[in-house]
């Protein structure tokens, strides 16, 4: 990682042909909804180009993924993702085909993991998704590997009743 | 990890499972051309909710409600500056902030009825059947539109009427008169509580609130004179991973020795912290964010979206419970024994209030006396009816950082310039009898 040096721009096009994609992805795993994902992801990078302070060279990757993170929450403190009607009506409809045929039992893993709160849900899906370490996990979401565990092992026992009553 | 891998819940099955979600997601380069397009747009100040400062000497604003904008998209991009009004002098702060809320002394109470085109003949006959009402305003068609995010309007838009009351039982009569009138989709309040005689007599005639950069103030109603308290961070400070992280929300403790406050944007669900009023360095005393002191002072209520805590004041061993729901503001009832909270709107289905009784150690979800109609804001009147106040998010791109809650917001600036606005729109402002002339002039 290099300290930016001052006065030198973020090239935005270019973090966003790097990061974009796999920005979307893990937005869509986080929310289940590809239009709040781009809305989230377009905000990420609007954000790091807004950044008084922007993250060193190398380290963009780390702050759009948190900031994508939090903006999953849908916490009212941060996010307002507000949809227009006719893609709401799109994205209803698309959700309708989709539960007609997708409903296997992958799909109601993911319905399982997006229903626990966010830090259960945000540990489960680095950790299955993303394939990060405890640690790097911890390091992602600004908590200590204790917490990561435990919320990873509560995770983990409430998924397992979720799942196992549908059966 | 011990689960046997046919377990629904294996590491393999959540891991295939989540990646099969994400297969074929790409981001297009109409995405690129969006983004670079938005990053380009001139940097709109976001709006900032203040403060919900609660004590001001023997009465508490519980909720101070206007509207509300009209929603179509067209709309939004002739809004170039969204802060508003500027007022006072920094000397003046205290004097103007006592004078915005018009409820010391004599109990006046504003209400707004928020109806249709076709019930607007029927209510405004109603209001003047007789002289309980002091005033009857109609606001601007145009202002009003997003007071009904999500209900049909079949291209009618709805009038908001507020009518002012010399006191809170008149505004209740008719209230209950009108509620129930065709045409009438939500009434709220600005109304003054009583705070219990107990509290009263401790509680100082202090406001703390916080600034436009994030500084946490206390002013001093009686003098006019404010200090700076604490500053966490910088609202517009996005250099930290994840985003700014700043005072976003402050309450009294009911002795008025403590100031509560929570911090945005924590990732998970924030923490509350108390400081002296006196200063020094804050600690945390509470999970979750919005403190809201109980009326008889003894314990803190916090949202933590998906938890609600209640958590005493002098010690431990903090209530929680689990809602499915991501849970925004709240509100205690006057006897304590109740909250309300809004659900925070944003992908997660549609906005509502949830009703909790709290018996002094256990929360519990109330389904009983819930209000029908959604809200994004919710207040007790002194005799304990639940307000819901209409509301929906606005739909433009400043929609991602703006708040929900369409009370006053008031914020003061750098150089202690009080300013205000309901809704986020400079365009919100929707005129309100009671206001003080220099304010008024601007609404």
């Amino acid at each position: 990682m290099a300290v930016r040096p001052p006065g030198q721009e973020v090239d935005l096009e270019a973090l966003f042909r790097a990061h974009a994609t796999p920005l979307l992805r893990l937005a869509v795993v986080l929310t289940g909804n590809p239009a709040i994902a781009e809305e989230m992801v377009q905000e990420a990078f609007v954000r790091l180009h807004r950044a008084g302070r922007p993250p060193a060279i190398g380290a963009e990757r780390a702050y759009l993924r948190r900031t994508v993170i939090n903006l999953s929450h849908g916490h009212h403190r941060h996010l307002r993702v507000v949809r227009r009607r006719s893609e709401d009506r799109r994205v209803e409809a698309d959700a309708a085909d989709a539960a007609v045929v997708r409903r296997d039992e992958q799909q109601r893993v993911v319905e399982a993991i997006r229903s626990l709160p966010a830090r259960q849900r945000d540990c489960i899906v680095l950790r299955f998704y993303e394939d990060l370490s405890d640690a790097e996990i911890a390091e992602a979401l600004g908590l200590s590997p204790g917490s990561v565990k435990t919320h990873l092992h509560r995770a983990r026992a409430a998924l397992a009743d979720r799942l196992e009553a549908l059966r | 990890m011990n689960e046997a891998p046919h377990t629904p819940a294996s590491d393999d099955h959540l891991r295939r499972a989540l990646h099969e979600e994400a297969k074929g997601v790409e981001a297009s380069d109409e995405l690129l051309h969006r983004t670079l397009a938005a990053a380009a747009r001139p940097v709109a100040r976001p709006p900032r909710r203040i403060l919900a400062a609660a004590a001001v000497a023997s009465v508490a604003v519980v909720a101070a409600v206007t509207l509300i904008r009209d929603d179509g998209d067209e709309k939004v991009d002739a809004v170039d500056d969204p802060t508003t009004t500027t007022t006072t002098a920094p000397a003046e702060l205290g004097d103007a902030l006592l004078a915005l809320f018009p409820c010391e002394g004599a109990e006046v109470v504003q209400l707004s009825l928020f109806v249709d085109a076709d019930g607007r003949a029927a209510v405004e006959a109603s209001l003047a059947a007789d002289d309980r009402t002091l005033d009857v305003t109609v606001a601007e068609p145009e202002a009003v539109g997003a007071a009904l995010a999500g209900q049909p309007t079949d291209g009618v838009l709805p009038v908001a009427i507020g009518a002012t009351f010399a006191n809170p039982d008149d505004e209740l009569a008719v209230r209950a008169e009108v509620a129930d009138l065709p045409g009438v989709i939500a009434t709220s309040t600005t109304d003054c509580a009583t705070v219990p005689p107990d509290v009263v007599a401790e509680r100082p005639n202090v406001i703390a609130l916080v600034r436009d950069d994030g500084m946490l103030m206390v002013v001093d109603l009686a003098s006019g004179e404010s200090r700076e308290l604490y500053h966490h961070g910088d609202p517009d400070d996005t250099s930290r991973e994840g985003g700014p992280y700043y005072i976003d929300f402050a309450e009294l403790s009911a002795d008025g020795r403590w100031v509560y406050f929570s911090t945005c944007c924590e990732p998970a669900v924030g923490n509350t912290y108390r400081i002296a009023m006196s200063g020094g360095e804050p600690e945390i005393v509470a999970q979750g964010a919005y403190p809201r002191v109980s009326p008889d002072g003894r314990s803190l209520a916090t949202s933590g979206c998906q938890f609600l805590y209640v958590t005493p004041v002098d010690g431990d061993g903090s209530a929680h419970l689990e809602v499915d729901e991501c849970i925004a503001h709240l509100a205690w009832s006057p006897d304590g024994r109740q909250l309300a909270a809004t659900t925070a709107s944003g992908g997660t289905g549609p906005r509502q209030v949830l009703l909790f009784d709290w018996d002094g150690s256990r929360l519990t979800r109330a389904e009983q006396g819930k209000p029908d109609n959604p809200g994004s804001f919710v207040s007790w009147t002194p005799d304990g009816i639940l307000n819901t106040v209409a509301g929906g998010p606005v739909d433009d791109d400043r929609a991602l950082s703006q708040d929900a809650s369409y009370q006053w917001i008031l914020w003061v600036d750098e150089a202690g310039v009080v300013r205000q606005q309901a809704g986020h729109e400079a365009s919100d402002r929707t005129p309100i009898d009671g206001l003080p002339p220099a304010l008024a002039a601007d609404w």
